[in-house]
């Protein structure tokens, strides 16, 4: 079996894991993805939100290496971590090259009040 | 007779303390030592047990006179509500194997992107900064922690910019970089201590967990290469429900006593790579046949009983973990961010945590981020999913959380419901009556 395929299965959970590979960060950051498959998200109160396949979300950050996902943004403005398995980044969707990306942290968390995002 | 076994002893501890001494020329001056007793020496530390503490108390006030002086103090800061916080910093987030259990992996941000998108992160000289104000708050343990510290290309460094004169200094570790050359190389930069992950006591269970081939392989190496050259190490492993009542959990234990090592034993807890799973968590069942293990072997918890004291839950109190990007936290399991390094003095965050009924320093909590459904539902939930970690305090706590008024940071008086929190209400003085104790782990408590 190729070392990056390998699969592991847990004994604590049963669940599959395989190794997902990094594409460059900045073919990935403030570009728009595509969701392959619906993400569900849970709510206040019980609820539960969710992205359809199909819809659009813009990607403004990338965040774990064992289970990546991107920090997206949906039309509504609501905040999402996604697994990058379930998105296809749009190609030349994002800023061209050279592009500063000087957005505003506090400590590892975005703040809003300076993102220029 | 009495006096023989005195002398002889006073001798061990001394030629032990000087051993050390010689082995960590900077930043402390050495003494010359006799060849010959240093060989005896080593053989000596190669039996690194926790029941060898009250030796190594002795060592530590010969070989760190800083840090054994401030760990003297604790149980009157205990006393007076002081923190005793070993400092759990994550300096870095690489990490060379991909373990299911990984509670950090959200924190990660790929390197390239990090610098590109304006994250201030740790600099040494910001380190060095962390250093000062933790020494002066009396503060004496660092845990160095990761991803896996020992593939940093700077460690050294970053070992120089704690300074190992001023602190207890311990590092988590795979293992995968752990050989006999290195382990002598830490020992003289002034580590004191090596914390090994394993999971497993066959290659199929620890690869598998750990899902690297070959983790097993080098983890036992590391063992034996930190036995060698004398440098303190003992085993991390994770604890979950189902694994308390398996054979292998016996056998795990049985392998640490003959290989003469302690084991720290670390709850699987509902977040990160088992956000949400609280049912693989173990209960308060699970925690009374732990504690019935912990009469038969060497190993011990967070909740196991240090300085004279069961303090019980050590968040605040006896445990901060600071992130690579500043933010300080109560546990490492309550990705709460209580302020941060770089906005605030360290004195000022970890007072304001003290602060909060949670953690308050009088009060013996239980292990609130493991088995307490309340905090679980109304604090830990709101690390999940969505929600970018580590959540602000001020997003997560309100004025009833807090036990004076007046020093609740960003909190506004009134965004409570005026509900009090029971856990806290009901949870025990912090007391020497009544409580079994064990000795005084000077060194040892809650792995660092």
């Amino acid at each position: 079996m190729a070392k990056k395929n390998q699969e592991f299965v847990s004994d604590v959970t049963g669940e599959v894991w395989h190794k997902i590979n990094w594409k460059k960060w900045d073919k990935i950051i403030d570009h728009i993805g595509v969701m392959v498959e619906s993400h569900n998200s849970p709510g206040k109160n019980g609820t539960t939100a969710v992205l359809n396949q199909g819809d659009e979300v813009f990607i403004d950050d990338i965040r774990g290496r064992i289970n990546p996902q991107y920090r997206a943004t949906d039309p509504t403005g609501k905040i999402w971590f996604i697994p990058i398995s379930k998105v296809k980044v749009v190609e030349g969707s994002g800023p061209g090259e050279g592009t500063q990306y000087d957005r505003g942290y506090r400590g590892g968390v975005r703040i809003k009040e300076n993102d220029n995002g | 007779m009495t006096a023989d076994i005195e002398a002889a002893s006073e001798l061990r501890r001394t030629t032990m303390a000087n051993s050390h001494m010689k082995m960590f020329q900077s930043p402390l001056e050495g003494n010359p030592l006799d060849e010959a007793v240093d060989k005896t020496v080593a053989l000596d530390m190669r039996n690194t047990t926790i029941k060898d503490e009250k030796d190594r108390q002795h060592w530590l006030k010969g070989y760190k006179p800083a840090v054994y002086e401030k760990m003297a103090k604790y149980p009157e800061k205990i006393a007076n509500g002081e923190s005793i916080a070993i400092i759990q910093f994550q300096y870095d987030y690489l990490c060379n194997m991909d373990c299911e259990h990984c509670c950090i992996d959200k924190f990660y941000v790929p390197k390239a992107w990090e610098a590109a998108s304006g994250r201030r992160k740790f600099e040494l000289d910001d380190v060095r900064e962390l250093s000062r104000q933790a020494d002066e708050m009396g503060l004496a343990n660092f845990v160095i922690t990761g991803g896996e510290p020992l593939i940093m290309k700077e460690f050294d460094e970053l070992v120089e910019a704690i300074d190992p004169s001023k602190f207890y200094l311990v590092t988590d570790s795979n293992g995968w970089n752990l050989d006999y050359k290195r382990a002598v190389h830490l020992k003289k930069i002034g580590l004191d201590k090596v914390q090994l992950s394993l999971d497993g006591i066959t290659a199929e269970a620890h690869d598998t967990f750990r899902r690297k081939p070959g983790a097993f392989d080098r983890a036992m190496r590391a063992i034996d290469a930190c036995k060698e050259a004398g440098l303190h190490i003992i085993l991390s492993t994770v604890i979950w429900k189902d694994r308390i009542y398996t054979d292998e959990w016996v056998q795990f234990l049985d392998f640490a006593k003959e290989k003469q090592v302690g084991t720290y034993i670390v709850y699987a807890k509902p977040v990160g790579a088992y956000e949400g799973q609280t049912d693989a968590m173990m209960t308060e069942k699970e925690g009374k046949i732990l504690q019935k293990f912990e009469e038969e072997y060497d190993i011990f918890t967070h909740m196991t009983p240090s300085y004279g004291r069961d303090i019980g839950c050590i968040a605040v109190k006896r445990m901060v973990p600071i992130s690579r990007y500043g933010d300080v936290m109560p546990c490492p399991y309550q990705h709460v961010s209580l302020g941060n390094f770089f906005e605030e003095p360290l004195a000022d965050i970890i007072n304001r945590g003290l602060n909060i009924k949670w953690f308050d320093p009088k009060k013996n909590m239980p292990c609130i981020c493991g088995v307490d459904k309340g905090f679980i539902k109304n604090v830990i939930s709101q690390t999940y999913g969505d929600n970018e970690v580590p959540v602000r305090y001020d997003r997560v706590f309100t004025d009833d959380d807090f036990l004076d008024k007046q020093n609740m940071g960003d909190v506004q008086l009134g965004s409570g419901c005026g509900q009090e929190v029971d856990t806290w209400k009901n949870a025990p003085l912090i007391t020497l009556r009544g409580k079994k104790m064990k000795d005084h782990n000077f060194v040892d408590d809650t792995g660092a």
